[in-house]
């Protein structure tokens, strides 16, 4: 008897270990009733905090308050502003805001401070926890820390998007031979040549760099960042623009919304796709991350945009505004999103830049590596 | 002349009642200018991080050097600005009427479409006016290269720091008394040395205070230092700031610490300069009026016209043609990409469902702040100026106190407040009128300092004949002492107006979902990469400015019985 218990409990342990990191949701169409019910009676309001993108504002709020009736208040702002907006209502107990849509590093600074509820069982609406509806098997659920990657672990962020962020770009007019590997960036020619979002701020300039660190070594990175004189800035369009005018023959840590309005143009500016056998880039989910507030104004508000977040309608809106590939397999938007963001079948990415293990660890070390050589 | 303090009458003369509304005023200055400084220096001193910020930190350190050497523009830029106005009121020139509202206009078009184009123009690389100089036989590379300490002063100089001068300046110069200069003219003087020998000295503390606003305003300017530094390692205090907090977390700490430097030494500047301008205190305004003649100079004065014209089409026509143009472009300032006209950005802005709500609560933000600053304003400064109230020379110091810390930190030290103390947030958080109180508390020091100057230069005579005659001090000071100062209020109304509808950084942290204003729009779109949308933003924002600078001028004038 003793042994079969003990047999049963081995086997439900290893089941526990293999089953995926996405946390099992449970549809339950009456507590989904009862919760959109409930949010209506909380005035039918939701303030919502999120990227500076006033398409997506204007289409997810028209949409919401159409699905269900709550009218959405997307305020818009830099995250960083944000997050001292919060953390400043969360002291003085007066949180205004109901959820976050963002990226991870923001999640993990909410949630090391004890500011969002854990998503586990936020997520009930029958229809977005139907099989197959994502590409992981289930939503996808990002870990509160290292300390807790289980299913039943405390889950911090409902992980909408994923896409491979390809981020180095020529200017195909000045680049005449090939950029095959990441020591051609070497090249003498590139010298003062190339720019980088500024790997010393908050913000796209990291995830390249760390990379790279990881793949090549911490000395390469220096090689390339200190030793080819990398020009900085911290504002994405003058990035792009300098690539695609040929000011700057490479750009690292350049964005697809910012590139891309120029490659619409047929400015010569195009992505290089290192093989160096990773896919040449790390995974991240960009801003597509929906956060939920504690002690927010309206939690079942929240709760029902969480689930409405992860929605075929809402992914599209989403996709489509950000260029930022949905999680949901349903979900196409065509030219709004650019291939070489797209994870290419074949390919196995070293890193994803959302696993808070890589984040805290590895990832911040080759970056305090790469900023001690740079002026601070 | 010196000052002289009005003496009440009645139960408003008591020493009881002077010293009440001497605490009452000075206590209500001090919680909304000193509150959020102190909040700072606390802020800096928790953080105890001074040995990194200023000696650890070779970015800094720099910072400090370079905002210094660039905000040496404005004591030039204030001699520029004033020797502008003096050949624009005081000196009969072809277009003069026409100059000085251009003048107005370039200082209120937004910076970043303006920065935008003198990048087209001057970029070593692909910038219109290096190539045309690389096809000249003797020029071997591009001569010119926007991002440097060149380009940034030539951007700042040219649409900023000279038309504000001119626009601070211009009601001194129109309050001058002509009897002055007249008295010059009759004793023999030519024009230049009665420029020198009277005018000159008579304007001096409206000049001293113009410079002093510049510089210290200079040390905080940020979006043409960004786009024109950073590219070149050029870092400037207002830039490291903005670095700092845009970090995750935010280093509000260390933005704290690295702002007590420029706040220290403000205050140094702020105490000499109260020592200072109290040497300098010339009545302007008399009892017999204030009639002139501009002075005529002869066919020079064609000249003078031509060279302000041309300063005009420099700094303003130009960024101006680029700003509407860019507006309608696919892609701001690619003009050989294929079909590069487009109003599509004018169609994503106007369908926009918060541009109406922005446009509307941006108008009532920048009139209110307007409105309500401009008289607070003018009370503070006449008890400053003509009281002998206790606490005025203090008031006068803390009236320079919401320019020592970066706007930012002023919004975030405000957001503190309101949210601390629950009266407050009750009433105010999320609501327009926090908005409008940090506008009117932000802009305190130009408006009160520049409508003190004036009031200073209104003779003594004229406000006791009002007394005398059995006015009151309130009477007095609303029907003799604001008509007088009107063409100053009217300056400061516009400066505040078009402050509010321009500011981001002072009202970022207490705008919400609903009170998000054109400028916070604005914003969004030139975050999301959509350069254009903002171009709209902004063509529409300059619109609306124009139409307020010309009501301000013509009718504002009215309303104080002055034309």
């Amino acid at each position: 008897m003793l042994y079969r218990l003990t047999l049963v409990f081995a086997v439900l342990l290893m089941l526990a270990a293999l089953a995926p990191r996405t946390s099992a949701q449970t549809g339950d169409p009456a507590k989904w009733a009862e919760i959109q019910k409930a949010a209506l009676a909380e005035g039918g309001e939701l303030n919502v905090t999120g990227p500076p993108s006033p398409s997506l504002r204007a289409a997810l709020s028209a949409a919401f308050k159409a699905r269900h009736g709550i009218t959405l208040n997307y305020f818009a702002d830099t995250t960083s502003a944000i997050v001292a907006r919060i953390d400043e209502e969360f002291k003085a107990n007066k949180l205004s805001i109901d959820a976050h849509i963002g990226g991870m590093s923001t999640c993990w600074l909410f949630a090391a401070r004890g500011q969002l509820l854990d998503m586990n069982g936020k997520l009930v609406d029958p229809d977005i926890l139907k099989p197959g509806v994502w590409r992981r098997g289930a939503p996808k659920l990002t870990e509160l820390s290292a300390t807790g990657t289980g299913p039943n672990d405390p889950k911090c962020a409902f992980q909408t998007t994923e896409w491979v962020f390809n981020s180095v770009f020529e200017n195909t007019d000045v680049v005449k031979a090939p950029i095959k590997s990441w020591s051609d960036l070497l090249r003498p020619e590139f010298k003062d040549k190339i720019v980088s979002f500024d790997v010393r701020s908050s913000g796209p300039g990291e995830p390249p760099a760390a990379y790279l660190g990881k793949v090549m070594g911490d000395d390469y990175v220096k090689k390339l960042y200190v030793g080819q004189n990398v020009k900085f800035s911290t504002d994405s369009r003058q990035l792009a623009e300098w690539v695609a005018r040929g000011e700057a023959s490479i750009g690292i840590a350049l964005v697809q919304f910012a590139v891309e309005q120029y490659r619409r143009q047929g400015l010569p500016i195009a992505p290089v796709i290192i093989d160096d056998g990773y896919g040449g880039a790390s995974l991240t989910g960009g801003f597509g991350c929906i956060m939920l507030f504690k002690n927010s104004p309206h939690p079942n508000a929240a709760q029902v945009f969480a689930n409405w977040m992860g929605t075929k309608e809402a992914q599209e809106i989403y996709e489509k505004n950000m260029a930022e590939p949905s999680l949901r397999t349903d979900v196409n938007t065509g030219d709004a999103v650019p291939d070489y963001v797209r994870e290419q079948p074949g390919v196995k990415y070293l890193i994803d830049d959302y696993v808070y293990s890589w984040y805290s660890g590895e990832r911040a070390a080759h970056l305090k590596a790469l900023t001690a050589e740079l002026p601070r | 002349m010196s000052a002289q303090a009005i003496e009440p009458h009645g139960w408003a003369s008591t020493p009881r009642f002077q010293l009440l509304l001497g605490i009452l005023v000075l206590t209500l200055v001090a919680v909304v200018t000193a509150a959020p400084v102190v909040l700072v220096v606390v802020g800096a001193l928790e953080g105890n991080l001074w040995r990194s910020v200023f000696i650890d930190s070779t970015i800094n350190r720099s910072a400090i050097a370079y905002s210094f050497l660039l905000a040496l523009r404005a004591p030039v830029a204030a001699l520029v600005g004033f020797l502008i106005a003096w050949l624009l009121i005081r000196v009969r020139i072809p277009g003069a009427r026409f100059i000085e509202f251009a003048l107005w206009v370039t200082f209120f078009v937004p910076v970043l479409p303006v920065t935008l184009s003198w990048i087209l123009l001057l970029s070593p690389s692909y910038g219109l006016i290096n190539k045309v100089a690389e096809t000249l036989p003797f020029v071997a590379s591009a001569p010119f290269n926007i991002y440097s300490v060149g380009g940034i002063l030539w951007v700042q100089v040219l649409t900023s720091s000279i038309p504000v001068m001119v626009v601070l300046l211009a009601p001194a110069l129109r309050q001058l008394d002509s009897s002055f200069e007249e008295v010059g003219r009759m004793c023999g003087a030519k024009p230049s040395a009665v420029f020198r020998q009277v005018t000159l000295p008579i304007v001096a503390p409206a000049i001293l205070t113009g410079a002093l606003a510049g510089f210290i305003k200079s040390l905080e300017t940020f979006e043409v230092e960004r786009l024109l530094g950073q590219p070149s390692g050029i870092w400037v205090y207002s830039t490291r700031i903005y670095d700092l907090v845009s970090l995750e977390p935010p280093n509000f700490q260390a933005a704290m610490s690295l702002s007590t430097f420029i706040m220290f030494f403000l205050l140094m500047i702020a105490i000499v300069y109260q020592r200072v301008s109290q040497r300098f205190d010339y009545a302007t305004i008399l009892g017999r009026g204030s009639r002139f003649e501009p002075m005529e100079i002869g066919r020079w004065r064609y000249v003078i016209s031509a060279a302000l014209f041309l300063l005009i089409a420099i700094s303003l026509v130009f960024p101006l043609f680029m700003l509407i143009v860019g507006s309608c472009m696919k892609l701001f300032g690619f003009f050989t990409i294929a079909a590069p006209f487009s109003l599509v950005h004018w169609g994503e802005v106007l369908n926009d469902p918060l541009f109406a709500k922005a446009l509307r609560n941006s108008l009532l933000v920048a009139g209110g702040a307007g409105i309500g600053g401009v008289l607070i304003y003018a009370g503070i400064a006449q008890i400053v100026r003509r009281s002998r109230l206790p606490g005025r020379h203090a008031i006068e110091l803390l009236a320079w106190l919401p320019w020592s810390i970066p706007g930012i930190l002023l919004g975030i030290s405000m957001l503190w407040i309101i949210l601390t103390v629950p009266a407050l947030s009750a009433i105010l958080y999320g609501s327009l009128m926090s908005l409008v109180m940090i506008i009117v508390i932000a802009q305190m020091p130009i408006g009160v300092h520049m409508i003190k100057t004036s009031i200073g230069q209104i003779s003594h005579e004229l406000e006791q004949a009002s007394r005398v005659s059995g006015a009151g001090p309130f009477a007095t000071f609303v029907q003799i002492v604001l008509p007088l100062v009107s063409p100053m209020l009217v300056s400061i109304f516009v400066i505040v107006f078009i402050s509010a509808l321009r500011d981001i950084s002072t009202t970022i942290f207490l705008a919400n979902g609903n009170s998000q204003t054109l400028s916070l729009l604005m914003m969004q779109f030139a975050l999301s990469s959509n350069l254009e949308g903002a171009a709209v933003i902004g063509t529409i924002t300059t619109s609306i400015i124009l139409v307020v600078a010309v009501v301000a001028r013509h009718y504002g004038l009215q309303v104080f019985g002055q034309r």
